[in-house]
């Protein structure tokens, strides 16, 4: 693809457009946000594809750290979004607001879908280090906003993340992708 | 600070590297002090790769639309091919790049501005205050810039988002 062989990019887009699309559809809930994830990650894998050096890791991984930057990128300026409509007050937008909201399950059966999704993978970490690797993993918040939501110090919170991350690639093995 | 405090202390922000969830400003210090530490490059690479493992272990959900997938790839297909005949920037990327930069362009302006005026009307008095306050009013002006910009992209994702769930729109 470096080269830039179309067929390649093709290829990859057979190979793991579907994987991109649901890491996406799981973040950000909204199937249309979700296709234009996937499709911006193959477009920046095209665009970068020179810049990919396979000698430090798998080319799935950093397709897989595309999508979930781009998503990531997309879930956040939601927020900020949400954040600038609500203290504007503007009917219309607040409206607007209501109607995404509306679009997401509510808070207790997401949390439990989202436990389900990564029962096998957190399988064996104590239960607060799943709680705050999941809110990590699939809001992307930042270690202050994970202290906020759980009303836990930012020191516990950072040591949690990083205690569940060693553990976790301790099990890289149990981790290891597969190729579609 | 002790080279050894900070490498571990950047060493111990490297899983939150890797999930993405850093300050700006950390995830740079990282980011620097991966490229210049082998040991720390490694690790950020394998914790890329527990993050990445996570995703992979998703079940299925809001599955991609068959059709919808093959007029998305075609598309991409199309937009490879103009890339690789190495087509000019079109108008809209042009904007872009001004309208990225205009923040800055504004503050400089203004900043060549104040200082010509200073440095005819004022050579001796107030430099220092000058020169610091211009510098307060350049990096208030980029960060004003920064912020514009982050809303301006949070409106249009949203304009899209909205564009695509009207019919025949």
């Amino acid at each position: 693809m470096a080269d830039g062989d179309e067929s390649a990019l093709a290829a990859l887009y057979d190979g793991w457009a579907e994987r991109i699309h649901t890491l996406a559809f799981w973040i950000l809930k909204d199937p249309d946000e979700a296709e234009d994830v996937v499709e911006e990650t193959f477009w920046q894998a095209w665009r970068m594809a020179s810049r990919y050096d396979s000698q430090r890791g798998a080319g799935s991984t950093w397709l897989i750290m595309i999508a979930r930057s781009r998503a990531l990128d997309r879930l956040r300026a939601r927020r900020r979004w949400e954040d600038w409509s609500a203290t504007t007050g503007n009917a219309g937008m607040l409206l607007e607001k209501t109607a995404v909201s509306a679009e997401i399950p509510d808070a207790h059966s997401e949390r439990m879908e989202r436990q389900a999704a990564l029962a096998g993978a957190l399988d064996g970490l104590p239960p607060e280090q799943r709680q705050v690797v999941e809110l990590a993993f699939f809001d992307g918040l930042s270690h202050s906003e994970i202290a906020d939501q759980i009303a836990q110090p930012l020191g516990t919170v950072k040591t949690r993340i990083r205690l569940a991350m060693q553990k976790l690639r301790q099990r890289l093995g149990f981790l290891r992708e597969e190729s579609p | 600070m002790n080279q050894g405090l900070e490498h571990e202390e950047l060493q111990d922000m490297l899983p939150a590297a890797a999930l993405e969830i850093l300050e700006e400003a950390e995830l740079q210090r990282v980011l620097a002090h991966a490229r210049a530490c082998a040991e720390c490059a490694r690790l950020l690479e394998e914790y890329g790769q527990v993050t990445a493992g996570l995703s992979l272990q998703l079940p299925q959900a809001g599955q991609l639309d068959s059709g919808r997938s093959a007029v998305l790839r075609a598309r991409l297909l199309a937009k490879a091919r103009g890339d690789r005949r190495g087509v000019l920037p079109g108008p809209h990327q042009a904007t872009t790049l001004i309208y990225r930069w205009s923040g800055w362009m504004v503050a400089a302006g203004l900043t060549s501005v104040l200082l010509v005026h200073h440095s005819i009307h004022r050579p001796l008095d107030y430099g220092w205050l000058a020169t610091g306050a211009l510098l307060a009013i350049l990096i208030a002006v980029g960060i004003y810039a920064h912020v514009q910009r982050a809303r301006a992209a949070a409106l249009r994702d949203r304009v899209a988002a909205l564009e695509r769930r009207t019919p025949n729109s």
